[in-house]
């Protein structure tokens, strides 16, 4: 095949009817328009009629009308002006424009015209330059050449109706079997029009064109039919010849070239039917593109391309370049062509636009990009509008760019997305919509008032696509009529939810409204309100908002019984599952937060407020919480006081607390502590002394917060406290004190006490006047009449203390003091006494004002206290052996708050490191002798023998003693003492020893234990581990027993605090051979301190100790232990502390289940030791969910302290408060080993 | 496969539950959590007996490699269903670990295979399946790497799985053959069990994380200590400190015949 160089121009015109200037390559036809243009000359009017594709249109512009011009037509004038148009959806005002542009007059003033009377458009035809009336008196006046010229300017009027069947198709023009006004005039005018010109014989000529099937509603015209009866023509089919000059006469004409076998090909693939001729020349078209729009030869391998037939029918040289064509398509392109065939190609060619219109837009668009998604959306709804289903025809629908894209109805789709969309479907070479494109820049674009129009409707009937489309779109316009009535319906039953929808048809509907997605525009797409638009677009908005409420009310009533016909039994099931699911986990995502830490604080703060209401719990409970609280909340504690209304509750719970505060640190400097003390002088100031209902109060109150005041002014100096504070209570004091001696009524058990407390105080720290002892004097002696009964009732032999416990006759120090004084007033006359007395005396000056300026703070003055000491050490020296040798009594300690009175040489009082007579000699006071025996060298002079070093033993025991703080600050009120005997003097008084003739009766194992344990604290295990190896485990219960009391359960601490270290540093061997000599109780109080150690760092070891003490406590028959009524010194309490810290399920039914052995006292501890050891471990919840419904209030408020101490203690664990710390979790750092 | 979905759906809530359920300081939380690792294996072993037989339009080599990746996942959860309920099982730990490796491989595989299945995607969907594959990796490996460089991997995982969702769904839409596709349309559609593995791991990672700030509270196991969480994290901090299992062996000698 021989490429031609030069483009050919396409002489097929695919889907569009023949236009005039392309009559050339009109054939096949010639007899038929010779037919119809005989007829036309005899009738004026002519129905041309044939079915769909038959070339009606053709045969008229391409046949009759180029055949009239050129001569073949009688007519009077040789010129022919053409008015044609289409009714579409406005016949009149068509008619009126086509008339207007042939007159060149106003479409306004023919349309005017034409309305006006029938013979119009003859009257404006012979009123014209066309038409020369040779009657007319003008005429006759012409000369010849005039005339000539006139005849040569007339022309015949030739007036084209074409697609006649629109005025059956639109519902404007053709509803409910009746022609619409419009419809009429133009059919009148067109009738009347081709009876008058058949009257007078004018040249105007009627031609209409309309598918046969249309035929028989024409009878709604009334005359039409006469008419048609009187001038039809039936375009008849093509024979085979005649379809062979239709392909390849054109072909030769235009200057392509067409193989025969081609031709012979097409004429055989024509099968009958209709839409052949459309089909043809479609498939000519794309042939002729195929063929390089004409530059190769015609041939069946382009028929193969479009899709004409088959690749395998094609001659074997052309099956390669097939191939290799096909390869080339997309993939979503390729499937197009599984059953080719002549009538495929339109559906082929079409459904490969749909499929690449997308791009075709991007392309064209540039960064405008839509999706294939959006651009097939485009295409089938513009398709879906313009067609529509007509008396069960599928016919053309012609509409604006503008009512299509309002119908599409999506935001980012404009008219110039779907236009642009649209184009490719306007292209020369597709030709499918009207307008086309061609090389006119303004048809390159559609504006959105352009009319939209398929080409021919044998696309719908060829493109299963556009049928299914338009199919569907029928089935969404039925629906909605029958949705209609029942919307009508509900709506005239004042919308009774009786008129709603049943599930049926609902469900129906609602598929339907889904699918087709109708809105304002579409449903006014198919209004009947056509000569209003406002007024329908309008109805239209009112129409689809009660459609929704339709429907959404339908739903709402059937929503149960849909959802289980809609998902099943199984899915709904599931639903429901899954939602309990989820409920549950928010519940359990609810509770986790109720369980954390931060919230149980909240909750037991809550609790132990409510708590503080309670009259069972007693005030230093409620202090300490308060206390607790204001570590935790700034603030909290003055806050809370100032909203007690109950000025006693206030008043207490402020002195308690206050104490509190000293008892956690005797240096506090908290702001708070002054804040009280103001805030209880204030509450004070309010009460009247004299008033009988509050003086026990007051003498009780006003003793105790001076006494704090005192204490505090001692270690804290402050001259606001001492000479304002202080004396200014004291004034308060003594009306309270002369109130009681002049009044008996108000007598309480507690008064006397207090009383003698007050008088005491007062004679101490207010330093009273003479006259104002002497009216106490006065009032109080037994040696007048009167006041013999006031002393009698306040000042009775034989009388205890309100608990019973204690002597208190005549209660005891007032007079105690005067027996001193009087003592010491007299003068000693012995030379050894005196001595005695003199070495004691500055003994104690130096021991008594060391510690009042360790306590103050103050720098020791070393030269001072030397020069008292060497006095001291001068007077004993100057006492005979003999009087040293003689006993005196002095103090000795009792237990914790009491002394006992001892008989001991004179020599061992001196030598005692301490100070050891007097009133408070049970107390610890300073190293500052021993400092000094040391420094000057005199342990080897006065420490020579077993008794004396046996002081030195005896002393560092005490000095070294932790006092069981909690337990003894709550009874009674003895305040810790912080000076330390450090290891440096230890370690001189052993060197010292070893220097002692008496050595060997020294017992090491004390300091060494306490050297080991202080090396261990400070990290030096190996100075640790050889003081460790100086230990005699031999003698260690040789050691324990040498004590007494505390000073044994201290004996025994230290050796559980040195096993704890042994196990932390993996000596375990070494820690269990330690504790061996102690009995099983004390071995289990060990073996827990070493799993408790270890479990602080997670050491698995922890276990192995914790098992053992198990394993000793189930050996051990509790009932048969001397100390089975001490329940602190139970062991099993320390057991049930460290299974509450290990926690987990079985743990803690251990625990439960000690506890279940326990008597009532023990018990009570028991489970407050498993909430501090839970709570210890962080498990705040779980602690406060341990505190039991039998408790006290009391318990259960010291249980929350518990739990709230160790919160305060995690989140501001400063120094302030490292005293609270101390104290409340005492009871699980130092064991009490011994009954109390 | 999808046909199992709600199955799976039913599971990871159970799991949620169980998970908060533990939270909120009851015991069976954690059993309930091991139980339905206990339904994952059986649904995995499911897929793997019954319904993957049935996929006729896979190749014989993507078959295989689910077939595998289901195998490993139903032993995963069987040990950690075993673990659970406080049964023993010999070198659990190093059984784990070679599954967890075995995994891993398979997901590089299955990254391997998106990446070449779609090498003319544009780069925005290849980078949301690297942040896909690369999170589930990274959350596998962050269970043993030292606890500072787990931190950073597992929010580096969460980082990625967040990317993945926002690159994937909400902003990841891209036209391919006119479609408008995002990786997560991809993603769902993949056979293979990626996505449950992204799931189980981002929730088991985001849990570690929030607990490690203490937004979530430890998870309760009563048959463990209360400490046994804290053993755990110091352990992962720092090797010198006490081993868990060392710990958890202990305490359950000490209660052994208690």
């Amino acid at each position: 095949m021989k490429p031609i160089s030069e483009p050919n121009i396409c002489p097929y015109t695919g889907l569009r009817s023949f236009t005039e200037e392309e009559s050339l390559y009109f054939k096949g036809r010639d007899e038929q328009i010779d037919q119809v243009a005989r007829l036309l000359e005899q009738n004026k009017f002519l129905m041309l009629t044939g079915a769909s594709g038959e070339g009606k249109s053709s045969l008229i512009y391409a046949g009759l009308i180029p055949n009239a011009r050129a001569g073949f037509f009688k007519a009077k004038y040789t010129n022919w002006v053409v008015t044609d148009f289409r009714p579409e959806r406005s016949p009149v005002k068509n008619m009126a424009s086509a008339v207007a542009e042939t007159f060149g007059t106003q479409p306004a003033t023919v349309e005017t015209e034409l309305r006006r009377g029938f013979s119009s458009l003859i009257d404006l035809y012979v009123n014209s330059s066309f038409y020369t009336d040779e009657q007319d008196e003008t005429w006759i006046a012409l000369n010849e050449s005039d005339r000539k010229n006139k005849i040569r300017k007339s022309a015949n009027l030739l007036i084209i109706v074409d697609q006649f069947e629109e005025f059956f198709t639109n519902p404007e023009n053709y509803l409910n079997e009746t022609p619409s006004q419009d419809s009429q005039i133009v059919v009148n005018l067109a009738l009347e029009t081709a009876r008058i010109a058949l009257q007078r014989n004018l040249p105007v000529y009627v031609v209409c064109t309309m598918r046969s099937d249309y035929i028989g509603q024409c009878s709604a015209f009334r005359g039409l039919p006469e008419y048609i009866g009187f001038s039809q023509f039936f375009v008849p089919r093509l024979k085979r010849k005649e379809i062979k000059q239709v392909i390849e006469e054109p072909a030769v004409l235009s200057g392509n070239r067409i193989t025969r076998r081609l031709v012979e090909r097409l004429v055989y693939d024509l099968a009958e039917g209709i839409d052949q001729l459309p089909i043809l020349q479609h498939a000519l078209r794309q042939v002729w593109l195929a063929a390089d729009e004409g530059r190769e030869e015609m041939d069946l391998i382009h028929y193969a391309m479009v899709g004409g037939m088959s690749a395998e029918d094609l001659p074997d040289t052309d099956q390669s370049r097939y191939t290799s064509w096909f390869t080339k398509l997309p993939d979503n392109q390729k499937k197009f062509y599984v059953e080719p065939g002549l009538n495929k190609v339109i559906e082929i060619h079409a459904s490969r636009l749909y499929e690449g219109a997308w791009m075709y837009y991007n392309e064209n668009h540039p960064g405008q990009s839509i999706t294939q998604k959006d651009a097939k959306r485009i295409i089938a709804l513009t398709f879906a509008c313009l067609t529509k289903i007509d008396d069960s025809r599928a016919v053309r629908n012609r509409m604006t760019l503008a009512e299509i894209t309002n119908i599409i109805n999506q935001p980012t789709i404009t008219t110039s997305v779907v236009g642009g969309v649209l184009d490719l479907f306007r292209e020369s070479s597709n030709s499918f919509i009207r307008p086309y494109k061609t090389e006119d820049s303004h048809t390159h674009q559609v504006a959105p008032h352009s009319v939209l129009d398929i080409t021919h409707e044998s696309l719908i009937r060829n493109w299963a696509l556009l049928n299914k489309w338009a199919s569907q779109e029928f089935e969404f316009y039925t629906t909605f009529l029958d949705f209609k009535k029942q919307l009508e319906r509900w709506k005239e039953s004042g919308k009774s939810s009786g008129f709603l929808l049943p599930l049926g048809p609902l469900t129906f509907f609602e598929n339907w409204y889904n699918e087709c997605k109708p809105n304002v525009y579409w449903i006014d797409r198919y209004s009947e309100l056509k000569a209003d638009p406002v007024e329908s677009l309008k109805q239209s908005e009112i129409l689809l908002a009660d459609t929704n409420e339709f429907i959404k009310s339908s739903a709402s009533k059937v929503w149960l019984t849909r959802a289980f016909m809609k998902y099943g039994a199984r899915k709904i099931a599931t639903g429901v599952a899954i939602s309990a699911m989820v409920l549950l986990t928010l519940f359990y995502w609810y509770d986790a937060q109720l369980k954390t830490n931060q919230q149980v604080e909240k909750q037991v703060i809550a609790k132990a407020h409510s708590l503080l209401q309670s009259l069972e719990v007693s005030d230093i409970n409620k202090a300490t919480f308060l206390l607790v609280e204001e570590r935790l909340k700034n603030g909290s504690l003055m806050a809370y006081l100032s909203s007690v209304s109950n000025p006693k509750q206030k008043l207490e719970l402020s002195i308690a607390a206050y104490r509190l505060i000293l008892y956690y640190d005797k240096h506090a400097t908290l702001p708070l502590k002054s804040e009280l003390i103001d805030s209880i002088v204030d509450q004070l100031s309010t009460y009247k002394r004299d008033n009988p209902s509050d003086a026990t109060l007051l003498l009780e109150q006003q003793n105790q917060f001076v006494l704090l005041l005192a204490y505090d002014e001692y270690y804290n100096p402050s001259t606001r406290i001492a000479s304002e504070i202080i004396p200014g209570v004291l004034a308060w004091q003594q009306e309270v004190i002369l109130f009681f001696l002049n009044n008996h009524s108000p007598y309480k058990q507690i008064v006397p006490t207090e009383l003698n407390l007050a008088i005491q105080c007062w004679l101490t720290f207010a330093d009273p006047r003479k006259e104002d002892i002497q009216k106490v004097i006065s009032l109080l002696t037994p040696f007048d009449e009167a006041s013999k009964k006031t002393f009698d009732l306040y000042y009775v032999k034989g009388n205890y203390e309100p608990n019973g416990r204690i002597s208190s006759d005549y209660n005891g120090g007032y007079h105690t003091l005067a027996g001193e004084y009087e003592r010491l007033v007299k003068e000693v006359n012995d030379p050894n006494e005196r001595n005695f007395l003199l070495a004691m005396h500055y003994k104690r000056v130096a021991i008594l004002y060391s510690k009042y300026l360790f306590d103050r703070g103050l720098p020791l003055d070393q030269t001072q206290m030397d020069a008292w000491l060497d006095k001291a050490c001068e007077h004993f020296n100057q006492v005979s052996e003999q009087h040293l040798s003689g006993n005196v009594a002095v103090n000795y300690r009792y237990y914790s708050d009491g002394t006992r009175t001892i008989q001991s040489s004179r020599k061992h009082v001196f030598l005692y490191p301490d100070y050891r007579d007097g009133w408070f000699a049970h107390k610890y006071n300073t190293d500052v002798f021993m400092q000094y025996i040391l420094r000057k060298n005199l342990f080897a002079q006065y420490y020579t023998t077993a008794p004396t070093l046996a002081l030195v033993h005896d002393w560092i025991s005490s000095a070294k003693e932790v006092y069981p703080r909690k337990v003894i600050m709550e009874a009674t009120g003895i305040f810790n003492n912080h000076y330390e005997l450090s290891d440096t003097l230890l370690k001189e008084i052993l060197t010292a020893v070893d220097q002692s003739p008496a050595k060997s009766s020294f017992d090491k194992n004390l300091p060494v234990l306490l050297l080991t344990n202080f090396y261990f604290s400070s990290g030096d295990t190996t100075q640790a581990m050889q003081y460790f190896h100086q230990l005699d485990q031999t003698t260690l219960l040789a050691s324990s027993n040498r004590y007494e009391y505390l000073n044994q359960m201290y004996f025994l601490n230290q050796v559980m605090t040195l096993g704890g270290y042994l196990a932390t540093h993996r000596y375990h061997r070494e820690a269990l051979a330690l504790t061996k000599f102690m009995e099983p109780n004390h071995q289990v109080f060990a073996y827990v301190k070493a799993a408790d150690q270890l479990y602080q760092e997670y050491h698995p070891q922890a276990f192995t100790y914790l098992d053992s003490a198990y394993a000793i406590a189930n050996r051990i028959d509790f009932t048969n232990l001397p100390v089975a009524n001490a329940p602190r010194n139970d062991s099993r309490r320390m057991l049930v502390y460290m299974l509450g810290k290990v926690g987990g399920e079985k743990p803690a039914q251990i625990a439960r289940n000690y506890i279940r052995e326990l008597v009532e006292f023990a018990k009570g501890l028991s489970i407050q030791a498993m909430i501090q050891g839970t709570a210890t471990d962080g498990s705040y919840y779980k602690a406060m969910s341990i505190v039991p419904d039998t408790f006290t209030q009391d318990q259960e408020l010291d249980s929350y302290n518990g739990i709230l101490a160790l919160v305060a203690h995690e989140k501001f664990n400063r120094p302030e408060w490292a005293g609270m710390d101390d104290v409340i979790l005492w009871d699980y750092q130092y064991f009490l080993l011994i009954a109390i | 496969m999808n046909r199992n979905i709600i199955f799976y759906y039913i599971l990871l809530m159970l799991l949620v539950m169980g998970a908060f359920a533990a939270m909120a300081l009851n015991s069976y939380g954690v059993v309930l959590m091991a139980y339905t690792m206990l339904g994952f294996a059986f649904a995995f072993l499911i897929d793997l007996l019954f319904v993957l037989p049935k996929q006729q339009s896979m190749l014989k080599k993507d078959k295989r490699m689910l077939g595998a990746e289901l195998l490993l996942l139903a032993l995963l959860c069987l040990i950690y269903f075993a673990q659970g309920l406080d049964v023993r099982i010999p070198s659990a730990s190093m059984l784990v670990f070679i599954l967890v490796i075995l995994l891993i491989l398979l997901n590089v595989y299955h990254f391997y295979q998106s990446w070449t299945t779609e090498r003319n995607a544009p780069l925005k969907l290849k980078f949301a399946f690297a942040f896909y594959f690369t999170a589930i990796v990274l959350l596998y490996i962050s269970n043993y790497l030292p606890a500072s460089i787990s931190i950073v991997s597992s929010w580096t995982a969460l980082i990625l799985i967040v990317a993945f969702l926002v690159i994937g769904w909400w902003r990841g839409s891209v036209l391919i053959e006119g479609e408008e596709v995002t990786a997560m349309h991809r993603v769902v559609r993949y056979k293979n069990k990626s996505g449950i593995q992204l799931v189980i791991l981002g929730l088991v990672t985001a849990y570690y994380l929030l607990s490690n700030f203490n937004i979530l509270p430890p998870l309760y196991v009563g048959s463990m200590p209360n400490a046994h969480q804290q053993v755990v994290r110091e352990w992962r901090l720092d090797n010198s400190k006490t081993n868990p299992q060392d710990f958890e062996l202990a305490y359950k000698t000490f209660l052994r015949g208690k």
